[in-house]
Order: C-alpha cells, then sequence, then structure tokens
C-alpha cells in the first residue's frame, strides 16, 4: 500500500488518535499490531515472508552480537536477505539477460520467464535487514525485544518507499505527544501530497514525452526536464508523507532529500539525492572496498561498482545500471578536476557566486540528461541522448 | 556589460533558489502548522465545502445544466454521484460534444431542452435529465460512461448515436471513465476487444474509503469543477494544451481555431479546403462486425439488456444542406447503413429513431454541431418520440 491512498490516510486517522489514548507501554505493540495489520490488507502474500525474514536476521543479529565476530556466520546471515532480494526481484530480468545472449550465440532454446510478483517494499526492508546484521557483527546495537525489531522492519508508513531508516536510530526514540509533533506531521504529509498528487502527477504529461520516438531535440529537453522534477517531486513527496507520517506517532525519521538539484558539483547532489540509500552504499559498500584510502585506480573501480549497483537496485533492468554508471563517471569526472585542476583556480574565483551559479546549472544538467538513461530503455536513450545533443 | 548583468540576475536568482524560492518558503512556512494554524485550514476548507453543497443544490433543481467540468475520472465520479443520489425519473443522456453542447452554455444544451419539454408533458413525475456527454467521447467511450451508471438506478437512457465515430480507426482514445466504478465495471468485456484500460490500485478497502470521502465531502468531490472554474480547464487538461503548444503547434492551433469559431454558423464559414483534402462522402461507414467500434455498440446494447433499463437511441443528426453543398453525401449508402444500423439496434430494446435529416441547415454550427436553437428543435423532437412512444410510466 503506497503512502498515497486512502486506505493509509485511513489508517492514519483511525490509529494516532488510538495510539496515544493508550498507555506508554502498549504503544509500540500497537503500532506493530497496525503495520501488520495494514501489511496483510496490502500485501497478504508478502507477510509469512517478512516473518520469517525477520526471526531469521532477529537471532541471527543476537547471535553476531554476542559472537566472537566470526566470518562465517555473518556472510551467510547477510546471503539470505541478499538471496531473497535477488530471487524476486531480478531472476526475471537474469532469465531475459541469458535468453538474449543465447539467441546471439545463435541457440534457439528460450528459458521462460518465472512469473514472479516482486513483494512490495522488498528492497527497503532488506536493506534494513542488512544494515541490522552489519551493525549487530560490528557490536554497534542490538535488539533487545523481538517485537521493537519487528516494528523497525514493518513500520508501515515507511515501510514500501523508505527512507531506510537505521536501527541505531530509530531503536533509541522514546515517542512523546506534543501538539507540535502532530502538527509538524500534518503540514509535512500537506506538503508531500501536494508535491506528489499536483506537481509529479501532472508533470507526468510531459515527462512521458521521453517514450515517444518522434521528438525534436528541444522536445527532449523540455521532457527531460519535466521528468527531472517530476521523479523528484514524486520521491521526495512520498518520503514527506512518510517523514510525515511517522511523526504522527512520535517517531522522527531520516531526512532523504535535501535541496539535491541546487548542489555545485555531482559528488554533493548524491550526498543529498535519496540520502538514506546513499549513505547505506557508502557505508556498507564503498567504505568497506576501501573508501577513498586505496590506489587511484582502485578508488575508480570502487565508485564505478558502487554506482552501478545503486542503478540496480532501482529497478530490475539493465538501463538501471547504464544510469548508475553514467553517474560514477560523473563522479570520476568531478573527482580528477578535484584532484588535477582546481588547486590550479584561484581561491577567489571559485568562491564567486557567479561560478557557484553555475556549477549548479552544470551539475543539474547533467542530472537532467542522466535521468533519460533511467527513464527509457537502452536504445531509446541513446537516440533521446543523440537528439538532445543535436547529434542525430 | 549586460552580460554582467545578467549574470548577476541569473547569480541571484539560483543563490535565493539554493536558500528557497520565496514561493517555495511561503509553502514551507504555511504548511509549518500550529493549532490556531490547523484550526483555520479546518474551518476554511468547512466554509468552502458548505458554499459548494448549497451551489451544487441549486444546481441540481435543472440537473441537466450540469456538465462534465472535464472528462478526468473525478468529474464523472462527482456527476455520477449525483445521478446515484436523486430521486424523480432519471434519464441520462449519453455522446459525444453534440450531445454536451460545446456551440453554447450549459443551459442551451439538448439535455437542458429536453428536461424542459419532458417536465411539461409529465408535471406529475419529478423528471431529471443528466448531461453524461463529452467531446470526442465516441462509442467507444460511451459504453464505458454507461458502464459507470449500472448501480445508480437510472431509469432511461438517451443515445445520441453520432455515426462519424464508426469510421475512427482506433478502437478507444478515452479511458479515464474506466477508473470510476471499478467494482461494476466489465473490464473483461473491454480487455476481450484488445482494449488495455489503466491500471487501478485494487486494494477494494480503498476503493470504499475513496468512494465514501467523495459521497460526503462536497469540496473533495467537485476538485476538478472547481479547478475548472478557477483555470478555465482542469490542470490537467492545461498542461495538455501546454504539451500540444510544445509538441504539436500546428494542430493546437487549428483547435484553437475550430472552438473560438464553433458559435458561428457554418454558412458564415468557409469550409471548402477541409472538404478539398477529405475525399470521403457522408455515408460510407462499416457496420462490419470486426469494426471495433461496431462491438463496442453491441456492448452497449448487450449492457442496456442485462441491466433492463429502458432506452432511446436516436442518430445525431447531420447537416445535409452543408455536405449537399460541398458534394459530400452519399445519400444512397447512408440509407442502407441506417437501414443496416437500425437492425443492428435492437429497435425494440432501444427505440431507435434515425434522424439524419431531422433539421435543416440554419441550425447547425458545422457539419454536425447544432447551435441552441438547434437543440432546442431537436429536443422537442427527442421529448415528442419519447412521449409517442410511452417510455416514461
Amino acid at each position: 500500500m503506497t503512502v498515497t491512498t486512502w486506505l493509509f490516510g485511513f489508517t492514519l486517522f483511525i490509529t494516532v488518535p488510538l495510539y496515544w489514548l493508550l498507555p506508554a507501554a502498549w504503544r509500540q505493540y500497537f503500532l506493530l499490531f497496525v503495520s501488520l495489520v495494514v501489511l496483510t490488507v496490502a500485501a497478504p502474500k508478502i507477510v509469512f515472508l517478512l516473518l520469517c525474514l525477520s526471526i531469521f536476521a532477529y537471532h541471527l543479529g543476537k547471535i553476531l552480537y554476542n559472537g566472537t565476530g566470526k566470518t562465517g556466520l555473518f556472510t551467510i546471515s547477510l546471503i539470505v536477505p541478499v538471496g531473497v532480494l535477488a530471487y524476486y526481484k531480478y531472476t526475471p530480468m537474469l532469465v531475459d539477460s541469458l535468453n538474449y545472449f543465447s539467441r546471439l550465440s545463435n541457440y534457439t532454446g528460450k528459458l521462460a520467464i518465472p512469473p514472479i510478483a516482486v513483494p512490495i517494499g522488498i528492497s527497503f526492508f532488506t536493506f534494513k535487514m542488512l544494515h541490522y546484521l552489519i551493525v549487530c557483527h560490528k557490536k554497534e546495537a542490538v535488539a533487545h525485544s523481538f517485537w521493537s525489531f519487528l516494528l523497525y522492519i514493518t513500520f508501515f508508513p515507511i515501510f514500501t518507499s523508505g527512507p531506510i531508516e537505521r536501527w541505531p536510530h530509530f531503536s533509541v526514540q522514546v515517542p512523546v505527544f506534543s501538539g507540535s509533533t502532530l502538527f509538524t506531521g500534518i503540514g509535512r504529509i500537506l506538503v508531500g501530497l501536494f508535491k506528489k498528487k499536483v506537481l509529479a502527477d501532472n508533470l507526468v504529461i510531459f515527462a512521458n514525452m521521453l517514450q515517444s520516438p518522434t521528438v525534436s531535440g528541444w522536445g527532449y529537453w523540455i521532457a527531460a526536464y519535466a521528468y527531472a522534477m517530476q521523479i523528484y517531486f514524486d520521491f521526495s513527496g512520498y518520503s514527506d508523507i512518510a517523514i510525515g507520517s511517522a511523526r504522527l506517532y512520535g517517531y522522527e525519521i531520516m531526512e532523504n532529500f535535501n535541496w539535491p538539484y541546487l548542489q555545485r558539483n555531482i559528488s554533493q547532489f548524491w550526498k543529498n539525492w535519496h540520502i538514506t540509500l546513499t549513505s547505506w552504499f557508502k557505508d556498507y559498500i564503498f567504505i568497506p572496498l576501501g573508501g577513498s584510502r586505496v590506489p587511484l585506480y582502485r578508488i575508480i573501480l570502487n565508485t564505478l561498482a558502487v554506482m552501478a549497483v545503486t542503478g540496480i537496485w532501482h529497478g530490475a533492468a539493465w538501463h538501471f545500471m547504464l544510469w548508475g554508471l553514467y553517474h560514477g563517471c560523473g563522479l570520476m569526472i568531478w573527482r580528477f578536476y578535484s584532484l588535477l585542476i582546481k588547486d590550479s583556480i584561484s581561491e577567489r574565483w571559485q568562491k564567486s557566486r557567479i561560478v557557484h551559479a553555475l556549477s549548479i546549472i552544470i551539475t543539474f544538467n547533467f542530472v537532467v540528461l542522466g535521468w533519460v538513461f533511467f527513464a527509457t530503455e537502452f536504445s531509446q536513450s541513446l537516440h533521446i541522448i543523440g537528439k538532445m545533443l543535436f547529434i542525430i | 556589460m549586460r552580460n554582467n548583468k545578467w549574470l548577476s540576475h541569473l547569480e541571484t536568482a539560483i543563490v535565493s533558489a539554493k536558500k528557497g524560492l520565496p514561493i517555495l518558503s511561503q509553502l514551507k512556512n504555511l504548511f509549518n502548522l500550529n493549532f490556531t494554524r490547523f484550526v483555520l485550514i479546518i474551518l476554511i476548507l468547512f466554509v468552502v465545502d458548505i458554499y459548494i453543497k448549497n451551489y451544487e443544490s441549486r444546481l441540481l433543481a435543472e440537473p441537466a445544466q450540469m456538465r462534465l467540468a472535464t472528462h478526468e475520472a473525478d468529474s464523472i465520479q462527482a456527476l455520477r454521484q449525483h445521478i446515484k443520489e436523486m430521486d424523480g425519473f432519471k434519464i441520462v443522456c449519453l455522446g459525444d460534444s453534440v450531445v454536451y453542447g460545446p456551440t453554447g452554455g450549459s443551459r442551451e444544451t439538448i439535455p437542458f431542452f429536453l428536461e424542459k419539454e419532458l417536465r411539461k408533458k409529465y408535471p406529475e413525475k419529478k423528471i431529471n435529465v443528466f448531461n453524461f456527454g463529452y467531446k470526442g467521447y465516441g462509442i467507444s467511450e460511451s459504453f464505458l460512461m454507461l458502464n459507470t451508471l449500472r448501480d445508480t438506478g437510472v431509469d432511461m437512457v438517451v443515445f445520441g448515436v453520432n455515426t462519424s465515430w464508426l469510421r475512427r480507426p482506433q478502437a478507444i482514445e478515452y479511458t479515464n471513465a474506466a477508473k470510476v466504478n471499478p467494482d461494476v465495471f466489465q473490464k473483461s468485456k473491454v480487455e476481450s476487444l484488445g482494449v488495455v484500460l489503466p491500471a487501478k490500485d485494487d486494494i477494494r478497502w480503498d476503493r470504499y474509503i475513496s468512494d465514501f470521502v467523495t459521497q460526503n465531502w462536497a469540496l473533495y468531490r467537485n476538485r476538478s469543477n472547481i479547478a475548472a472554474a478557477i483555470l478555465g480547464k482542469s490542470l490537467g487538461e492545461k498542461l495538455y494544451d501546454g504539451k500540444y503548444i510544445v509538441y504539436d503547434p500546428i494542430s493546437y492551433q487549428k483547435q484553437l481555431i475550430y472552438w473560438r469559431d464553433v458559435f458561428i454558423p457554418w454558412y458564415k464559414k468557409d469550409y471548402s479546403k477541409d472538404f478539398k483534402k477529405n475525399t470521403r462522402k457522408f455515408g460510407w461507414i462499416s457496420l462490419d462486425a470486426k469494426n471495433p467500434q461496431v462491438k463496442f455498440y453491441q456492448l452497449i446494447l448487450d449492457l442496456i439488456k442485462e441491466e433492463k433499463m429502458t432506452a432511446f437511441f436516436y442518430t445525431t443528426p447531420i447537416n445535409y444542406e452543408m455536405f449537399d453543398k460541398y458534394n459530400k453525401l452519399d445519400r444512397s449508402s447512408l440509407a442502407k447503413n441506417m437501414a443496416k444500423l437500425q437492425t443492428i439496434s435492437r429497435p425494440e430494446e432501444t427505440n431507435f429513431v434515425d434522424l439524419s435529416y431531422a433539421l435543416p441547415g440554419k441550425y447547425y454550427s458545422d457539419s454536425l454541431h447544432l447551435l441552441p436553437p438547434g437543440n432546442k428543435q431537436l429536443a422537442v423532437r427527442l421529448a415528442t418520440e419519447i412521449s409517442q412512444k410511452g417510455l416514461i410510466k
């Protein structure tokens, strides 16, 4: 169930007053009950899988936290959520790709694409579980009650579209009722609804022109700008509603966006776009691979790998990976610029507001061009890019 | 110098954007709610809601004056809700722009005059006529519209069959009506014709809550009507206009001219260029069973039978004088096809009447659209036919 449905609003309307009327000790259980009911109504098939995975992650987390830090068990604990995610989300893509390559080699056999329905929120809840297992392994935190862990995983306002909340941030919160909490929450929900329903949903009309094969270069530019704004308002609108809804229950959820299109370089863009996902990849993939403390060629490889995974996380298709790699290249260019050119430019010029403004424009347009890879299939994206750059 | 000025403007704009554009800051500030603001917003919504309810009740005294403000699902849903809630003898006029009545005000349409005539003929009955026609809504769209009426207790359906739609190559253009009432919508029947309908969130509870809110909250029910009142069109339609301005400006200009001139009688306009391009003659239509429009027409007939609705079908009158002037009317083909259409239309169920030649040329704005006096004349004829056939009991 997405956060813009009536059922979601109705659930908030009914359960928020009840939640605050209950004794403080019962509230967590009530919220867990509500989350499970909502998930059962919206996606009954997912509940069993979710419970099994939660039991697995909770117990493994405890063992890892109390254990001697053996990597074997830790590896196994990570394989299970990753495997579940891979099976549900990426099997059809894998089979389709195998079929494609077998066609190239003149093999006539064709594997049937398994009819797997992707469980809602799978990319989010598996990432929360992986994060939890890692913090347990690092002995940074552990859940002392299964129910509070299950609430963390199933907390319905953030279940389907994030943000990817972190356990140490979530678990220390003690919801306390106050008028400002409620009104901040309602205000945030209204802002989110406006972004999603008024701005994003209407911009689709222009953004959809990216799918058309017969548009001029300028036409594609307009469509790409519309798509850039549409995806931002859509996603940040969802995040606002999720954060605002969680606020109604007294929880402060991590922020996901901070004016990403007004950043002066691509690195800053990624620090302010889908913040909880970017920081997840940084903390759990980029830094373990060596981060920025390894030779330059390794940094390049690590960045490209992280961005490719970021791309494929967004959807099970190769054009998402291409989008990730495009941004990986952008980050590389930025790194080379920082290493080789930046120091030779006078500080006054660098700090001038004109350069600041131009940097924002260049970064924004780089991101806009990248959305073409995200929004369309490989061949269509090349056609559009060609038209946008007036090459074809 | 000029360059520097331009850059400094740009710089100011971007720096202020980074801090938050004034309008966005204000918006953010507006939703920075406290108790007083929250209560104020609720109060304002409450007052506006009462005003809209009051306005709606005034309109409902003569419901035929209500036209669909837009063809978006929520506009259709709003009018459908009124049809469902009204009592008396409920007649729904289905059809395209001819029924909608773009050549005049909302009190100059066929349904409005029909309501007046029928109220005169049947003063003891509380006749309520609803205008459920919309611009560009052909036979297939009319089927979707009829589908939304399945649980509304409609007493009679009056369908203006514009045979021009039988020449449309695509099966359907607008599918908004399919979003309105999915519980009673005959989705499988439409999809069996190869038509892809918009996906709908399939959580039943969500639909029940949505229906409940629509029924009880006038402000929400009329949201696209309000937008249309403010902007002239709904926001979505405005944006569609914008899209055509960018991507197909020539067609947009043509449309603009068409809707500007629709109030002028046809004989004051020059159609020679349009007719020169068109080699086809009126009357050349395909009633072949493979024609998707014929299939949709059959679905309409089946639905009428299934729901045991009283129906009255008539063919949209044509401006034969104009067609004759430009030598674009094949009378013998038209006669043959009308006879065939009559057989297909199961006249015993639909009370089908061919009104192709019902009105002389002076009543038309173009080849099909009637001017307000024409709407009145046609409504008088329809009321006479309906009463002669004894369809209002």
